[in-house]
């Protein structure tokens, strides 16, 4: 990824931040907020999807089992350390014991 | 450390993804960049989804500033760098008690200082775990899922994950993750619909 890509999400980012901050206002209206507040239910699945989608083509099922087991354990405990570090662990074993 | 990881994995250097993350300080737009510029999507799309996982911050800073009017300008403008996620969460559940807002700033500095510092320290950790010969393609999916399980808390989010995972896959044919931004168009429709039926 380019110096540039990587300025411009940094700026465009910390515009989003700061607006308010800098501005000093008081709360937005409720409509767009409430808007706003789906956006990571809409597109954190979505990214899901996209990264997922190409082990199921290519019918990787180590890495399908990893990521089923990874979610369980996120689903169950909520904890981003724990579903990413069983689900490698799960795959990294299925990759030994298959080699 | 996962953000590290999946920009080893995708060939950027240990300097290179710590600056990313100095200059983004963002995890999930972060690693979405990273996989969209792997798989080839133009720039214009990577900053675009980037910037649009990161609207939220639009929010967290509107219900911030009333308590974190005191400093100037320019301490303001670093306070906003640091916003993220968690420095917001447990920001906001303690200023909510007016007996707590004593000295906002200097606690929300707090919280976020110590989870900037730890945000680098594990991105060069896990960039340079990333080096080593052990398959990590699926770090993104783990990380994605998990952070969207926890986004997923009352049952309208349900529906505007399943309308916006619908909708994706009816598009996956489109090249470099394109449908992502219909997809996330089509769950906060979803989102809002639900939202009003309910009123």
């Amino acid at each position: 990824m380019s110096i540039t890509t990587i300025t411009l999400i940094g700026v465009l980012t910390f515009v989003c931040r700061a607006g308010f901050l800098l501005l000093g206002k008081k709360r937005g209206t409720a409509e767009p907020s409430a808007v706003l507040a789906r956006v990571p239910a809409a597109v954190l699945p979505a990214l899901t999807a996209s990264a997922l989608l190409p082990f199921a083509t290519h019918g990787d099922w180590r890495a399908l089992a990893a990521a089923a087991i990874g979610g369980a354990v996120a689903w169950r405990t909520r904890s981003l350390l724990a579903a990413v570090a069983i689900g490698l662990a799960l795959l990294w074993s299925l990759e030994a014991a298959m080699s | 450390m996962a953000v590290g990881l999946t920009a080893a994995d995708n060939g950027m250097s240990v300097g290179g993804a710590l600056a990313m993350s100095v200059i983004m300080f963002a995890g999930a737009s972060q690693l979405a960049a990273v996989q969209l510029t792997a798989d080839g999507a133009p720039m214009a799309l990577v900053v675009a989804i980037a910037v649009i996982i990161n609207l939220r911050f639009v929010m967290y800073s509107a219900a911030l500033a009333p308590y974190l009017r005191g400093p100037g300008r320019l301490a303001r403008a670093g306070l906003a760098y640091l916003l993220t996620d968690q420095a917001f969460a447990v920001s906001v559940a303690r200023f909510r008690d007016p007996d707590r807002r004593e000295h906002a700033a200097a606690f929300y500095v707090g919280s976020a200082l110590s989870l900037w510092v730890a945000w680098q320290i594990g991105t060069v950790l896990g960039a340079s775990l990333g080096t080593l010969p052990l398959s990590t393609d699926i770090a993104p999916g783990l990380v994605f899922m998990a952070l969207a399980i926890a986004a997923v808390r009352a049952r309208t989010d349900l529906w505007v994950a399943i309308a916006a995972v619908a909708t994706y896959l009816a598009l996956s044919w489109l090249p470099f993750g394109v449908g992502l931004l219909p997809a996330t168009a089509v769950g906060l429709l979803v989102g809002h619909l639900v939202d009003r039926r309910a009123r």
